[in-house]
């Protein structure tokens, strides 16, 4: 008999295309460009728990990838 | 019916009382208490060698790769390392981790995440229980006389229409 375990259901949850936002044009640098505002800049410095592990398990299964395909 | 063997292996009664409170690594802060600063702990033990080759002969025994790493982060937690929703967060990663060193080493191994591999597989037991049922159902035939054919024994019904041949 197989016992619960944790592992399965959190490794199924981290669906990285879903939590990893989409990379957004880059604004031009103009000096009229939109600037960010510091309730933005403090949101994005501060990522939580899962957008940290879901980054570096980007460039995991990026390299895993390459792996399987050569 | 058999009787269901008891289970030792539960912990007795007041055994999480046999210690002196803080005595235990889980019961004092954890080492490191950010999901930075444990993901980098584990990557950097996981990437020394000596890991990697215990790591490759535990998967080529054909142990989960789920089971591993639940196992890894509680040893964590056991020693004080981290507390456990930090482990609980890390797990994906050691996962995805132990993917890519067994894929480097080119190792078959099993992740853990089917839900169950053997699903479509026959049981032994259960295929054991048909072919009781066939060899008692072929020994039930073999027991029981073979009817006689009645067919042969009854006379030909002589015909009764008004164009019947009479003798």
């Amino acid at each position: 008999m197989r016992f619960y375990n944790p592992a399965i259901v959190a490794y199924k949850n981290m669906d990285l295309d879903r939590i990893l936002p989409k990379k957004a044009a880059e604004p031009k640098g103009g000096l009229l460009a939109p600037r960010k505002t510091m309730a933005q800049k403090a949101q994005s410095d501060k990522l939580s728990p899962v957008l940290i592990v879901a980054n570096h398990m980007k460039v995991i299964r990026d390299k895993r990838n390459m792996i399987n395909e050569s | 019916m058999k009787a269901e063997q008891p289970s030792f292996d539960a912990p007795i009664p007041g055994m999480s009382l046999t210690a002196e409170l803080g005595a235990r690594p889980w019961q004092s802060p954890a080492q490191y208490s950010t999901v930075d600063e444990v993901v980098e702990y584990y990557l950097e033990r996981m990437s020394l060698e000596d890991f990697s080759d215990q790591l490759i002969d535990v998967m080529e025994m054909g142990v989960p790769i789920t089971d591993i790493a639940n196992t890894l982060q509680l040893g964590g937690v056991m020693e004080g390392v981290h507390s456990i929703d930090t482990g609980i967060l890390v797990i994906p990663l050691l996962i995805e981790m132990m993917m890519l060193i067994g894929d480097s080493a080119g190792v078959k191994y099993d992740s853990g995440l089917e839900d169950n591999p053997d699903k479509n597989k026959m049981r032994k037991t259960q295929a054991e229980k048909i072919l009781r049922k066939l060899e008692q159902k072929i020994d039930d035939k073999e027991d029981t006389p073979a009817k006689e054919t009645v067919e042969d024994k009854t006379p030909m019904d002589t015909p009764s229409g008004l164009m019947a041949r009479r003798n």
